[in-house]
């Protein structure tokens, strides 16, 4: 018995009733949305975490609660949600469980059961972390890189019981993403359709499948890391925390190594900025390729590119760690291997432009975003340049330059191709179009809203004003005009806030009211667009699985009529060569 | 400097070394007299050859077309178990990452003058022994399996359970003998060291006995030896990678 016909002889099992159909649901595709549901909503809580920072910071002390001990606890809480229990979970447990097996041609994951643990192991970790919110001292006010020894020091915020279900709950999603990422990996490996070989498929799914392989061997660090901690704080071990006087009183620790926990931290935490990064690549590739109508550039490359990039990234983390100061021969290399990933990075980057390029390029929402996308990812990975080099991190490193360099590369950048993705699948999940009205207000503000808030902190970075202040007052060095730019940047960050509601009312308008899709609305090749039934049904496919036989890019292709050819179409009506719908080899 | 073609040239010369040696390999093949070993080395050799003809990580897609029709035919059962078995190596993979980063962090603090060394209670040879045990009688277990001996399988299959169920509570055991004599968690990080270490390696284990009272229960409502097989065998990996964890680990412990 062949693969295919394996998951045709599965028997599918198809749940009845609104149990097991929608909450206890094994279903890749009820997964990828309860997964994306409670990424939004947990992103929501820290959007106006955001929104409050800014104002302290635009308005000081105009908002009554926040006292230093609050803006630092939402400092942390907005970090740790955006990149963990947002990103990396739209991302792998959102887009990956949505279009893994669609993509690839198989009725669901190859571990339904597992599948749905890993959602409820993630729900779970959401609610310990929000728990954080309502017991005694709040939620830890460590950063979001906790480190010790002051993450469990009195003097902290949230050092009783916040920093405590912090560390259980990134321990519990550690457990979800395990779970999932064996799923995204196996199904990828093992679970494809006749004829869908890996170098045919979308990018998408080579993005999200490195980014996986990258979770399973980052996140171990992060487990070893938080249970190493929690043992500190609870069992009053000396792991990380050296011989110290807190608040005047000798403490019981002795010897430990703090700086062997940001050791620890950020070989999780680099690979992590690739775990959000790599899916965005994959899914912009996508975008790009279809809403221009023409053939990827370079498909070899940019899957070459992904894996070069997953690799390095796990040799370069100590490039958040200089200013904590290490034998300069460390710092050499780890400048050399960051600034090496400019290489394969930037060959993506080209590679999108001259997909563009005389491309028939439709501008519609998805497209918009890819290409936002591309804008806000070259110019925050030209600041990651300046940034890899020691002596130019060193002075720079605690300042608003830093926080306009990530928030560039890793906030905003994978968060429009969230939306340019949610724009793009939307009618393929609801059955429904998006409306374009509302889809363009929330583009543009949304894409020039966020120049306007993170262009300025370049300059507030240059001229020295450091980040994780609760107040300013009082320092020389800051010119009053700072101030002015501050006042402007909290408008701008408030405006942009605000045009995320319009995008999630457009949600839940054109569910109820949109404009029905067809089940190709962007004449698009790859498998998930050639289901039989939009939404698609439970197993995908019908009573045949599709067979696959070319790639996914086949956009444009000289000599055939019409501008796509799906993946599952055998032979075309050519009009004069005789290698239907393929270019000619060279030579 | 390269030619357009350099990735496939890469990839022939790759391919001729590898038919050429499997020709060596075949010679040394003669030399084995049972023939059903011959045969069953000469069918490896012949997937790993045409894996590698096969494999498309050289594809040039865009220049392809069709679907290929030369899938191996397997049954159910091996499919599936080749899906499990993919799975639980990125798991191991996962795992391995894991007492990695705990092993490099122990040398790391080791080096601190406050580092006074544990002396490991003899219980954990013990404990160890039951682990060796508890391996060797799953492998027996898989052996029985193949051969399709049901009540050796399963008989091999509970004791193992057993003896990791033993390996558990000597583990508990050997914790309350430390505690007696004083050396709690806190008192020295070489002392927070073993606590830790030997707490997640026997969680991991814990998790591995879940799937093993799972697999006993199917087995209690009778389920084929083929997906018996399947579970002893996916069993034994998961044992044997524990013991060898456990073995660095402890080797770890002894030798500091």
């Amino acid at each position: 018995m062949t693969q295919a016909a394996y998951q045709e002889a599965m028997h599918v099992h198809e749940p009845k009733s609104f149990w097991t159909k929608y909450v206890w649901s094994q279903d890749h595709k009820v997964i990828a949305i309860q997964y994306t549901l409670t990424a939004v909503g947990v992103g929501l809580v820290a959007l106006v975490m955001s929104w409050l920072m800014r104002i302290q910071i635009g308005f000081p002390g105009s908002v009554s609660f926040i006292d230093p001990s609050t803006y630092y606890q939402m400092v942390t809480m907005h970090g740790m949600i955006m990149v963990i229990y947002l990103l990396t979970a739209i991302f792998l447990g959102g887009f990956g469980n949505y279009l893994i097996p669609l993509m690839v041609g198989a009725r669901d994951m190859v571990f339904p059961f597992v599948n749905m643990l890993s959602y409820w192991a993630y729900l779970l970790s959401v609610l310990v972390l929000m728990a954080s919110f309502l017991v005694p001292g709040g939620p830890t006010g460590a950063g979001w890189t906790l480190y010790p020894p002051q993450a469990i020091l009195p003097g902290t915020p949230g050092s009783g019981y916040g920093i405590v279900l912090m560390l259980v709950s990134l321990i519990l999603f550690i457990v979800a993403a395990t779970m999932g990422g064996l799923n995204y990996v196996t199904t990828v490996i093992q679970a494809r359709t006749r004829g869908m070989t890996m170098m045919r498929m979308p990018l998408s799914v080579w993005g999200i499948f490195a980014a996986t392989i990258l979770a399973l061997l980052a996140f171990p660090a992060l487990f070893v890391g938080a249970v190493m901690l929690l043992f500190d704080r609870l069992l009053g071990s000396s792991f990380f925390m050296p011989a110290i006087v807190s608040m005047g009183q000798q403490l019981d620790y002795e010897g430990g190594s703090p700086v062997l926990f940001q050791h620890i931290f950020w070989f999780f935490g680099h690979p992590e900025v690739y775990i959000v990064a790599l899916p965005a690549f994959g899914i912009i590739s996508d975008l790009i390729s279809v809403h221009s109508r023409k053939t990827i550039f370079g498909y070899r490359m940019m899957v070459w590119a992904i894996v070069i990039i997953a690799v390095l990234s796990f040799i370069v983390w100590a490039h958040h760690m200089y200013v904590s100061g290490m034998n300069p021969y460390f710092g050499f290399f780890f400048a050399i291997t960051t600034l090496i990933i400019a290489v394969p990075t930037a060959i993506k980057v080209y590679n999108w432009v001259l997909t563009l390029w005389q491309g028939d390029i439709h501008l519609t929402v998805p497209l918009l975003f890819a290409v936002a996308f591309v804008s806000t990812f070259t110019i925050g990975g030209i600041t990651g340049l300046f940034l890899g080099n020691v002596v130019i991190d060193l002075p720079l490193s605690d300042t608003y330059f830093v926080v306009a360099h990530f928030h560039m590369v890793m906030g905003v950048s994978p968060i429009l191709a969230v939306f340019g993705g949610i724009y793009h699948w939307y009618p393929k999940i609801t059955g429904k179009m998006l409306n374009d009205t509302m889809g363009h207000f929330h583009f543009w503000l949304t894409f020039i809203g966020t120049y306007l808030i993170y262009f300025p902190m370049h300059y507030l970075g240059f001229i020295g004003m450091p980040r994780r202040y609760h107040s300013y007052e009082g320092y020389e060095f800051i010119p009053d005009s700072a101030q002015d730019l501050n006042v402007f940047i909290t408008l701008s960050a408030l405006l942009v806030g605000v045009a995320q509601f319009i995008f999630l009312y457009n949600l839940y308008w054109s569910y109820r009211k949109g404009k029905p899709a067809g089940d190709n609305p962007w004449n698009a090749t790859s498998l998930e667009w050639q289901t039989p039934d939009t939404p698609p049904i439970h197993g995908n496919w019908g009573s045949k699985l599709p067979v696959v036989y070319r790639w996914a890019y086949d956009y444009s292709v000289p000599g055939v009529e019409k501008d796509f050819i799906p993946q599952n179409v055998e032979h075309v009506e050519s009009l004069n060569d005789d290698n239907p719908g393929k270019l000619q080899p060279e030579g | 400097m390269f030619s357009n073609d350099f990735p496939n040239r890469i990839y022939q010369v790759m391919l001729n070394s590898c038919v050429s040696s499997n020709r060596g390999i075949r010679r040394i093949v003669n030399y084995v007299t049972d023939i059903e070993t011959q045969q069953k080395i000469e069918q490896k050799i012949n997937k790993a050859v045409n894996y590698l003809r096969e494999t498309t990580l050289f594809e040039k897609p865009w220049l392809t077309t069709g679907a290929g029709d030369n899938e191996e035919i397997r049954s159910n059962e091996e499919i599936r178990l080749r899906q499990m078995k993919v799975g639980l190596t990125l798991l191991m993979g996962a795992m391995s990452v894991l007492f990695f980063l705990i092993f490099v962090a122990y040398i790391i603090r080791m080096e601190v003058a406050d580092w006074q060394p544990l002396s490991e209670p003899g219980q954990l040879w013990t404990n160890t022994a039951f682990l060796v045990f508890s391996s060797i009688t799953m492998q027996w277990a898989v052996i029985a399996a193949r051969r399709d001996q049901t009540a050796g399988a399963i008989i091999g299959f509970l004791v193992a359970g057993l003896f990791a169920w033993a390996f558990l509570a000597g583990q508990l055991l050997a914790w309350q003998l430390l505690n007696k004599s004083g050396y709690f968690v806190a008192n020295n990080p070489a002392n927070s060291f073993f606590y830790m270490i030997t707490a997640l390696h026997g969680l991991h284990l814990l998790g591995g006995l879940g799937v093993w009272v799972y697999s006993l229960f199917k087995i209690g409502i009778g389920v084929g030896v083929t997906g018996l097989r399947s579970s002893v065998e996916l069993c034994a990996t998961y044992w044997h990678f524990l013991l060898g964890v456990w073995i660095i680990l402890y080797s770890l412990l002894l030798l500091t």
